[in-house]
This record gives C-alpha cells, structure tokens and sequence, in this order.
C-alpha cells in the first residue's frame, strides 16, 4: 500500500533530479515557481473561445515540471511576471490554473478508486476460483473445468498483485502531485523579468 | 548530453581537502544557499550546505552558516528531500 513513507521515498529518488534544478526559491516556506507571461493571449490555446478560454498544455506542461522538484513540504507560489494583464485576465488566469489542476486530481482519485474496485474483482475471483478447485480437484471428471478455473484464478491472482503492487503506487503518486499542485497560490508581478 | 554537477574543493574542519559537488543553489527568505555534497569515499556522501556570497571581484564565495535560524532553515530544506 503506498503510505506516506513509500511516497516520501518517492521523493527521495527525485533528488538525483534535485542535482539538475537550480535557482529554487523559498520565502515564508512556500517555494516559488515563476513564470514569465506577455500576454494573455500567450497562455491561452488557440482554438478556445474566448468565454470560455483554455490554457495552452505546453504553459500547464511547464507549471507541473516545475513543481515536480518542489518538496511536498513547501506550498507552492506561482508568481506570474507581466505588466500586461488586465485584472480581468488576472482572475481568469487563477481561476483556470487551480481549476485544471484540481480537476486532474479528482480525476486521478477516480481513477484510483476505479483501480482499487478492479483489484478487488480479481483478488475475489482467484480466492473463489481457488476455493472451486479445492473442492473439484480429486475428482477426474472434471478435469477440463478445472484447467479452465486454475487458470482463470491465476489469471485473477496476477491482475490483483499486478495492479496492487505496480499501479497503484505509481497513481498515488499522482494523486498526491496533483493534491500538492491544486492549493497553488497564483500572484502576479509587474516586474518585467 | 548529460550535465555534469560543479566539483569544487573545499576544506573541511579537520583541515583536510576534500572533493565537493555542488547540488543546487536555493534562495531561502532571500539568501542564497550552496547545497552541496561530500564524498567520505567509503560508500557515503554528507550533504553540506554554505552562504553563497559576492567577493569584492564579484565571483560566489562559499561561507559557513552560523546563524541558527537559517540553519535549520537549509536543514529543513534538505532533509524535505533526502530524509
């Protein structure tokens, strides 16, 4: 089961990582990320509607490698650089930042639990399939069924450890990035950097 | 190409010379710190942590932390990621 320690040790293997990112910043125990923004137009994908604007994958993609290196310790600020947003913009560009990141996180969280029911399935299915054989396995007569059932519940028993053991971990992890990554706090700068 | 770390030297309380690399460099409630590791060779590294300042020329000088706040402040930065 991932607990909080297996994931710290997660972390952990991201420090040969740590030796390749410079310029961290911490004040007040919130790590900062900042990012340089001309436009609003910059930011926003192309084929979005105006009332209803997206944010370009490649400016999210950029947030999120950023924060991967940022301890889970530290709260992350996102200080935005440009003196050409309007305060309109500004409150667009918050909203839609913590939005996308805070949907992937209920995603992810649907995903585990989806994955948590499946293992379950199979972990039920090769418990009962063994459960069979036990009971039908002296008698010959029903060897084919038995071949059959042996390998449906081997087959069951290794989807259940396959998603229990390598999945499960890996999703976890992203749900706690994205956990870390939705209570992003957005400023902004005029500073031209 | 993979980058390599900075290796420095620097000389420890002992006064023995011993191969530095330097990890990162974070600014912590606007000070700069080096963190940087040590290679006991005998398996281990310690991880260190110094000030980086400006000397009069202009180049990063490496200068021990005395202070205890900022102390614990760099410790706690790196055991967030090495403990």
């Amino acid at each position: 089961m991932a607990t909080k320690e297996r994931l710290k040790k997660y972390q952990r293997a991201k420090f040969e990582n740590f030796k390749k990112v410079n310029d961290l910043i911490i004040n007040d125990d919130e790590a900062y990320i900042d990012l340089k923004v001309s436009t609003f137009n910059s930011i926003k994908a192309e084929y979005s509607l105006t009332k209803a604007p997206i944010l370009k994958q490649e400016f999210l993609d950029y947030i999120e490698n950023s924060a991967s290196y940022i301890p889970l310790e530290y709260p992350i600020v996102l200080e935005i650089h440009s003196d050409k947003l309007s305060s309109e913009e500004k409150i667009v560009i918050r909203k839609l930042i913590k939005n996308h990141f805070t949907l992937t996180k209920i995603n992810k969280e649907m995903e585990m639990e989806a994955l948590n029911r499946k293992s379950r399935f199979f972990l039920l299915i090769g418990i009962l399939g063994f459960i069979i054989l036990a009971i039908f396995y002296a008698n010959v007569s029903f060897s084919i069924i038995i071949d059959i059932i042996s390998f449906i519940s081997s087959f069951s028993i290794w989807e259940f450890c396959e998603l229990t053991l390598f999945e499960k971990d890996s999703l976890q992890e992203e749900v706690i990035k994205y956990t870390h990554l939705a209570k992003v706090r957005v400023i902004f700068n005029k500073d031209n950097r | 190409m993979e980058e390599q770390n900075q290796k420095f030297q620097v000389e420890v309380e002992t006064g023995e010379i011993m191969d530095a690399e330097l990890l990162s460099v974070v600014e912590i409630d606007g000070k700069e710190y080096a963190v940087y590791s040590l290679d006991n060779k005998n398996g281990t590294v310690d991880i260190l942590a110094s000030y980086v300042i400006k000397d009069k020329e202009g180049y990063d000088e490496l200068i021990d932390i005395n202070n205890p706040i900022d102390k614990e402040k760099i410790s706690n930065f790196i055991k967030s990621l090495v403990a």
